[in-house]
């Protein structure tokens, strides 16, 4: 009969040992559970951030590609310049609203500016800050962009081509795809 | 009986050691991992390329032999390398222009401040015989705030002048 209780004493306790085993094998499942979590949520982060970085990147390509399509180009000599007598004249001309896919297009002269906001128009231009190509919805985000030279021909003295300083932004579906 | 018992107590005790330091060492690195500093930006950016490429374009005032000869960045960056007294035929001094201008399209062009993304910007132009980056004559060094943190995106541009090149990088802090 002493036996049978001590064994039985002996199987209850071990059961205990047993519980006690599994409540902490479960906790540090849990606790290394967690840790896994919150390392992977890091570095997925890190990763979403780069691939944002990298598609921002990847749309100002596109606006500078954009730069240097034949409506806006000025020679070949300049890589990167914009004419913009052409840039005046596209603005005028309503069947290029649908030709790049764009909700907003639009080049800022940055330097010299001194802080000049109007919109460029035939009569202003060169005392002017925008010219704005294309504007579909009023509401352009942040659009990607692209540091150019604005290029227009000078007729004083004997006539020569000054270039400015200026920005090229687009905004619009074709360059969502790629984080613009 | 006494010493039975002494040894199921010093294994729950070395077990318990061991849980907590398998829990201290895991809390360590999730505190490591969550402490960590922000990764420090230092990479080469298109962006600032493209603006000191765009810049090298620009048309400035002073005009040489005469007008409407007037010179880019790049002319002025030559001469005020090769002939540092020049002058333009408005009577400045080529490195002053050049100084002005510089200064004048990079204020222009990035916000630079303590409540701006920007901390800073630091500008240099050099000129080297050869290839060898870090060496070379300073031919103009203009900066702006501070610009001493490890976060920063540098772009370059270069074009020859015989028999050497020179070199215009800018740095932007972060």
């Amino acid at each position: 009969m002493i036996n049978m209780r001590k064994i039985s004493k002996k199987n209850n306790n071990a059961q205990m040992k047993i519980q006690e085993m599994a409540f902490v094998l479960v906790a540090i499942m849990i606790f290394f559970g967690i840790v896994a979590i919150f390392y992977l949520k890091v570095s997925l982060s890190n990763l979403k951030g780069n691939v944002e970085l990298q598609r921002g990147q990847e749309a100002n390509e596109l606006v500078r590609k954009i730069s240097s399509a034949p409506e806006f180009y000025l020679n070949k000599e300049c890589d990167g310049c914009i004419d913009m007598d052409k840039v005046l004249l596209l603005k005028e001309r309503k069947n290029y609203q649908g030709f790049w896919n764009l909700d907003y297009l639009a080049v800022e002269v940055i330097y010299p500016n001194s802080n000049k906001t109007e919109e460029c128009t035939r009569s202003n231009f060169p005392n002017c800050g925008i010219v704005t190509i294309i504007n579909k919805t009023g509401n352009t985000g942040i659009p990607a962009s692209a540091f150019v030279a604005l290029c227009r021909q000078e007729f004083k003295q004997q006539g020569y081509v000054k270039c400015d300083l200026g920005k090229i932004y687009a905004s619009g579906k074709s360059l969502e795809s790629t984080g613009g | 009986m006494v010493n039975n018992k002494k040894n199921k107590g010093q294994e729950e005790i070395v077990g318990f050691v061991a849980i907590v330091l398998l829990v201290a060492v895991v809390a360590l690195i999730f505190l490591g991992i969550s402490l960590r500093k922000p990764v420090d930006i230092q990479k080469e950016s298109k962006d600032v390329s493209r603006f000191l490429e765009s810049t090298m374009l620009y048309t400035t005032d002073c005009a040489f032999g005469y007008e409407p000869n007037y010179v880019t960045p790049k002319d002025l960056m030559k001469e005020c390398y090769l002939n540092k007294g020049k002058k333009c035929l408005n009577d400045e001094e080529v490195c002053l222009v050049l100084n002005d201008t510089l200064k004048g399209i990079l204020d222009n062009s990035w916000k630079v401040g303590e409540d701006s993304a920007i901390k800073g910007y630091s500008f240099n132009s050099t000129y080297s015989r050869n290839s060898t980056k870090g060496e070379g004559e300073s031919i103009i060094s203009l900066g702006k705030g501070n610009c001493t943190s490890s976060s920063f995106v540098t772009g370059e541009t270069f074009f020859a002048v015989y028999p050497g090149t020179i070199t215009s990088s800018l740095k932007l802090c972060y």
